[in-house]
């Protein structure tokens, strides 16, 4: 009788050397110009993993035939001792294998997207800085950095980037740029008139020269006003004798028109300017800490930020978004009624922090043959509900990137949209669509309604899960047939020479085409049912199927005998 | 002797079995006539589902009659903005294709791929042993004969691996992986650069073959040789049982 440590033993040491070859073989061809050198480590350490776990039935049944095959005593004693163990050894690996694949399959296709985009993303800040487009060239290397800040190819792109920012700006700094010309507006610059006038009685020049500025500016022919703002800053100079005094006035200045900005409803201005406050060594002020906070929360509600976009986007994007609103009850929008349509388009999409990013988005809103609103933006943000069309940079808040509109909007502002969307859905449903091996298989199950209701083929979800549900089946399978093979097959006689286990390499390389003319038949399966029976019911044909060739496995093991007749030995 | 008498004669069996029942004109006229099929019409892309090919999506509302109500392609190859839009489209019977902005869109999906249990030998500039006998159902029966003869002198040539070392399990797999070996070794062979090599060499030699019959010569005096020589060998005792 065979004991359950030696089959353990056997099978586990079998595993072991089995993923040190797939590490030391995805080492060996590590290349730095397809994987980004920060992710070398967990990429080989995936790779690994995902030959090991694609492997894993083929070196079950290899552990289990060898662990026999090098045991004494009678083939139907030692298929029966192996039962117990193969059986937790199989639900075991099957399990992890289960559990563990989403995750490195998710964290492969991250590193490759990333790779590949830092990659693209490096060209093209590289053809940015040769042709002086260094708007464009900066955006891309923001890419990379996003992706990885110490790769040095990203440290000598930003010297040579800075080194040319720097020259343009020197360059641009003799022209002064041409005053806007305001139009009059008498209303509201009596008003601040008012303001400044109030401000001057108790004596607050800052605030009194800034409003009578204003109030100047917005009707020139103010004279009144020009006075005032005239005599406060006399009055500033006659009282201050400290140089500092215009800095200060300057600065109060700043602040007031960023105060005006957040109040009145433009958080993305109010941010630019207490942003450039605070970079100017004025981060200590109390009243700049307080409304660059207030201003940055202002436009997180009603905007988003351009690295948060470039973050995301350097983990794992989705390409190619093509997809219909549904509505809340998970049907396309008003489809097949009143044949209204919502369809989505990006170039890609990606998930970070519970929001869905797209780049190059579209949207359409169509109704009894009539586009309704059609609109453009470089970058939209997915929350709950809302897709925001307006990205700010956050270091440079003056470059905003905005929608552009064809047709409408129908209803609401102009710089979000408000759709029955859920991102953790509309992400399942597009993730799925691509790569839907690196969604668990919860999620898989979830992502074949989404798909549907997403008007996204849901064929490669149902293929998946056929895939991933043969896997238990793969693995029982072969621990049988493994343990009957190891039976049948074993030394007979007294002793087992230690040497014969140097055959093992070459066991391992003459068990690969079986293996993969088994694997291809595990796909004939998958396909056939997927042929005959459409959608979520494959799975049950492909499963009933699977159930036969394993029952029979086991038919054949339980009937393990020694003869002693002419063939292999 | 035996051993190898034994399995030449039940190969030989299967073999004759195999090629008498492919050239029935019964079956052959079933083959000819599922692989005709009839005159279907293209299938077209699900209604309410995006569908891709290559970088052009498209996705389709309904379809009435010979048109499609409400169509949106984006062709993620070209310059952004991309989106296209029309509320009604006439397909062309003869293509499938509607027209979207001045631009042609495939309403057809793509034919699948068969699925092939062994790849195709595209890493040899041969064929397949059962690919061969197939291009020969028309050829007269000597060569169909000697091709598939001298293939299986090859096959059985190989059965040395089953004895190969003293560990039966070792042998088993290994005489597995032969199989597949042998039929990638006869793919080999039957490679124009290797075969014609073989037919220059047969010229300069003086031997009437070429092709199928040359290539059923050398597997067969290869097979041939591979038996003697494992004949010859000295055979290992075998164990009793525990």
């Amino acid at each position: 009788m065979i004991s359950g440590r030696r089959i353990f033993g056997v099978a586990i040491l079998i595993d072991i050397i089995a993923f040190a070859c797939f590490l030391g073989y995805a080492m060996a061809i590590y290349s730095a110009n397809r994987i980004v050198p920060a992710f070398a480590l967990k990429w080989e350490s995936v790779e690994a993993l995902h030959g090991f776990l694609g492997a894993l039935a083929g070196l079950q049944f290899l552990g289990l035939a060898m662990a026999l095959g090098s045991s004494k005593g009678k083939a139907e004693e030692l298929v029966q001792g192996a039962i117990v163990p193969a059986v937790i050894l199989s639900a075991f690996l099957a399990a992890g294998a289960l559990m563990a694949g989403p995750q490195v399959e998710a964290t492969r296709s991250g590193i490759r997207w990333a790779s590949a985009t830092f990659s693209s993303s490096l060209d093209a800040a590289r053809a940015g800085l040769e042709s002086g487009d260094l708007e464009r060239s900066r955006a891309e290397l923001g890419v990379c950095q996003a992706i990885s800040r110490q790769d040095p190819r990203v440290g000598e792109l930003e010297s040579r980037l800075s080194a040319a920012e720097l020259k343009v700006k020197r360059a641009s700094l003799p022209q002064q740029a041409p005053e806007l010309v305001q139009p009059k507006e008498p209303v509201a610059a009596k008003d601040f008139y008012l303001k400044a006038l109030t401000f001057a009685e108790k004596g607050d020049y800052f605030s009194a020269n800034w409003y009578a500025s204003t109030a100047a500016r917005l009707d020139p022919s103010y004279t009144d006003a020009r006075r005032l703002a005239a005599t406060s800053w006399e009055e500033l100079h006659s009282r201050g004798t400290d140089p500092t005094d215009r800095e200060r006035a300057a600065f109060y200045s700043r602040k007031l028109e960023g105060y005006g900005l957040l109040r009145s409803g433009d958080p993305v201005g109010a941010y630019r300017v207490f942003k450039e406050l605070a970079d100017a060594k004025h981060a200590d002020d109390p009243d700049v800490r307080r409304y660059l906070a207030e201003s940055l929360t202002e436009t997180e509600k009603a905007a988003f930020f351009k690295d948060e976009v470039d973050g995301a986007i350097s983990y794992f994007p989705v390409p190619d978004i093509l997809f219909r609103v549904p509505s809340a009850s998970g049907a396309g929008r008003g489809f097949g009624k009143a044949m209204h349509l919502d369809m989505i388009a990006a170039k890609d999409a990606a998930w970070s922090a519970g929001a869905l990013y797209f780049r190059e988005f579209e949207y359409l809103e169509a109704g009894g043959g009539t586009p309704r609103a059609l609109v453009r933006s470089p970058y939209a943000k997915l929350t709950d509900g809302k897709i925001l069309l307006v990205c700010v940079e956050r270091d440079r808040p003056s470059n905003v990137y905005k929608p552009s509109w064809s047709v409408g909007p129908v209803s609401g502002p102009a710089s979000l949209l408000e759709l029955p969307l859920v991102p953790e859905n509309a992400y399942r449903a597009l993730a799925s669509r691509v790569d839907p091996s690196t969604l668990s298989l919860v999620d898989e199950w979830k992502a074949v309604g989404d798909a549907k209701s997403y008007g996204i083929d849901s064929g490669p979800i149902v293929d998946d899960l056929l895939a991933r549900s043969a896997l238990p089946f793969a693995v029982f399978t072969a621990a049988a047939l493994g343990a009957l093979a190891g039976g049948r097959f074993r030394r007979r006689g007294a002793g087992f020479p230690k040497g014969l286990y140097a055959l093992a390499p070459f066991m391992a390389a003459a068990l690969v085409p079986v293996f993969l003319i088994s694997s291809r038949i595990d796909v004939l399966i998958s396909d056939w049912s997927a042929r005959i029976a459409p959608g979520l019911s494959s799975l049950l044909l492909a499963a009933g199927i699977r159930t036969m060739v394993l029952f029979l496995a086991v038919l054949l093991m339980a009937g393990a005998r020694d003869v002693d007749v002419a063939g292999v030995d | 002797m035996a051993g190898w008498l034994g399995l030449f004669f039940l190969g030989a069996i299967l073999l004759t079995f195999g090629i008498g029942l492919r050239r029935l004109p019964l079956l052959r006229e079933a083959v000819a006539s599922s692989t005709r099929g009839g005159s279907k019409a293209l299938p077209l892309i699900p209604p309410g589902t995006a569908e891709q090919q290559d970088r052009v999506a498209l996705w389709i509302g309904s379809f009435a009659g010979g048109e499609v109500l409400d169509a949106v392609a984006v062709d993620f190859g070209s310059d952004y903005p991309r989106l296209a839009y029309v509320p009604r489209a006439a397909i062309d019977p003869s293509t499938g294709e509607i027209d979207i902005q001045g631009r042609s869109y495939r309403t057809a999906l793509p034919s699948s791929r068969p699925f092939a249990l062994v790849p195709e030998a595209s890493v040899f500039s041969g064929s397949w042993i059962w690919d061969r006998l197939d291009s020969m159902d028309g050829a007269s029966l000597f060569p169909v004969f000697a091709a598939a003869g001298g293939f299986l002198l090859l096959a059985i040539g190989f059965r040395f691996l089953c004895r190969i070392t003293g560990w039966p399990l070792a042998n088993a797999l290994l005489a597995a992986a032969g199989l597949a070996a042998l039929v990638a070794l006869d793919a080999v062979l039957s490679g124009s650069a290797i075969l014609g090599r073989m037919e220059s060499l047969a010229r300069r030699l003086g031997l009437p073959l070429s092709g199928p019959l040359l290539l059923a010569a050398v597997e067969g005096i290869l097979g041939l040789a591979l038996g003697a020589a494992e004949t010859g060998a000295p055979r290992r005792r075998r164990r009793p049982l525990d």
